[in-house]
C-alpha cells in the first residue's frame, strides 16, 4: 500500500508542481501586460 | 488569441478532466480487482500506462505541430508543439517515477538498464534537449524552423521506446500484444476509464501551456508597440 500511495503522490506532484508553474508565468504575464498597457497610455496622451 | 483557452469550451473540458480524474481514481483503487501476484501494487499500472501514453501523442502532437508549422509558417503550429513537448515531458516524468516505485515490490530494484527504461531515459533526454535548445536561438522564426524539424525527427524515439520491448529481451511486462490485451474483463475497464481520464487531462494542460505562450507573445507584441513610438 505504501508504493501505491507513493506512486499516487509523485503523480500529483509532477502535476501539480507544472499547472503551478504555469500559473505563476501566467500571473507576472498579466502584470507585464497591465504595465505595458499603461505604459503606453502614459507616451500616447503625451 | 488573447482570450483563447478561457471561454465555454474550456471551462467544460477543465470540469471533464476533474470529474474523469475523480472516476479514475475510485475505478483504479476501489473497482478493479486485486491482481492475484502482484496484490495492491499492481494498481499503479492504471495510472502509470495511461501516463505514458499521454508522454507518446504529446510528442506525436508535437509531429503535427511541426509539420503543420513546415506548412504554413503560422505561429499557432509552434506553439502547440511547444506546449505538447512541456507537457510530454512531464507525463513521461511521472512515467518514470510510477514506473520505478512499482519495480521496486516486483523486480526488487528501483531502476534497471533493460530495452524499455533505456529508450524512455534517450526519449526524455530528446525532448528536455528539445526545450533547451529552443532557448539558444534569439531569432523567433529561425528557432520555430528548427523546433519544428527537430519534433519531427525526434518522434523516431517514440516508436522504438514503444516497440523496445517487443525487439528485444526484457523483464518489463507485455500488455498489449497482436493476440490482444493481457487483462481481465473488469481490468480492462478500468484501463480505459483511466485511460480517458488522463487523455482529458493531457488537453487540458496543453491548452494551458498554449495559453501562457499566447500571453507571452502579447507581451512580446506589446514591447514591440513601445520600441516603434
Amino acid at each position: 500500500m505504501a508504493y501505491l500511495t507513493a506512486a499516487f503522490a509523485a503523480i500529483w506532484a509532477v502535476t501539480f508542481v507544472f499547472v503551478l508553474s504555469i500559473g505563476a508565468r501566467q500571473r507576472r504575464l498579466a502584470i507585464e501586460v497591465e504595465d505595458l498597457h499603461a505604459e503606453l497610455d502614459k507616451i500616447e496622451q503625451a | 488569441m488573447e482570450n483563447w483557452g478561457t471561454g465555454r469550451r474550456s471551462a467544460i473540458l477543465y470540469g471533464l478532466t476533474g470529474l474523469g480524474m475523480l472516476v479514475a481514481l475510485y475505478m483504479a483503487l476501489g473497482f478493479a480487482p486485486t491482481e492475484l501476484t502482484m496484490g495492491n501494487v499492481q494498481r499503479i499500472f492504471y495510472w502509470h500506462v495511461p501516463s505514458a501514453w499521454n508522454g507518446f501523442l504529446a510528442f506525436f502532437v508535437t509531429l503535427i505541430g511541426g509539420i503543420g508549422y513546415l506548412r504554413t509558417g503560422q505561429r499557432r503550429w509552434d506553439v502547440l508543439a511547444l506546449s505538447s513537448v512541456e507537457v510530454g515531458l512531464t507525463f513521461s516524468i511521472i512515467t518514470a517515477i510510477t514506473g520505478s516505485i512499482w519495480a521496486k515490490p516486483t523486480w526488487n530494484v528501483w531502476w534497471v538498464w533493460e530495452p524499455r527504461l533505456t529508450s524512455v531515459t534517450i526519449m526524455l533526454i530528446i525532448y528536455a534537449a528539445y526545450l533547451l535548445l529552443r532557448r539558444m536561438i534569439d531569432d523567433p522564426v529561425r528557432r520555430a524552423n528548427f523546433a519544428a524539424v527537430y519534433g519531427i525527427a525526434g518522434f523516431a524515439s517514440v516508436p522504438i521506446t514503444f516497440m523496445a520491448i517487443r525487439w528485444w529481451r526484457t523483464i518489463h511486462p507485455i500488455i498489449f500484444q497482436s493476440q490482444g490485451f493481457n487483462l481481465t474483463g473488469t481490468m480492462l475497464i478500468v484501463f480505459f476509464a483511466c485511460l480517458i481520464a488522463f487523455t482529458l487531462l493531457y488537453c487540458t494542460l496543453l491548452v494551458l501551456r498554449m495559453r501562457l505562450e499566447f500571453a507571452s507573445d502579447r507581451v512580446a507584441e506589446l514591447k514591440a508597440r513601445m520600441e516603434r513610438q
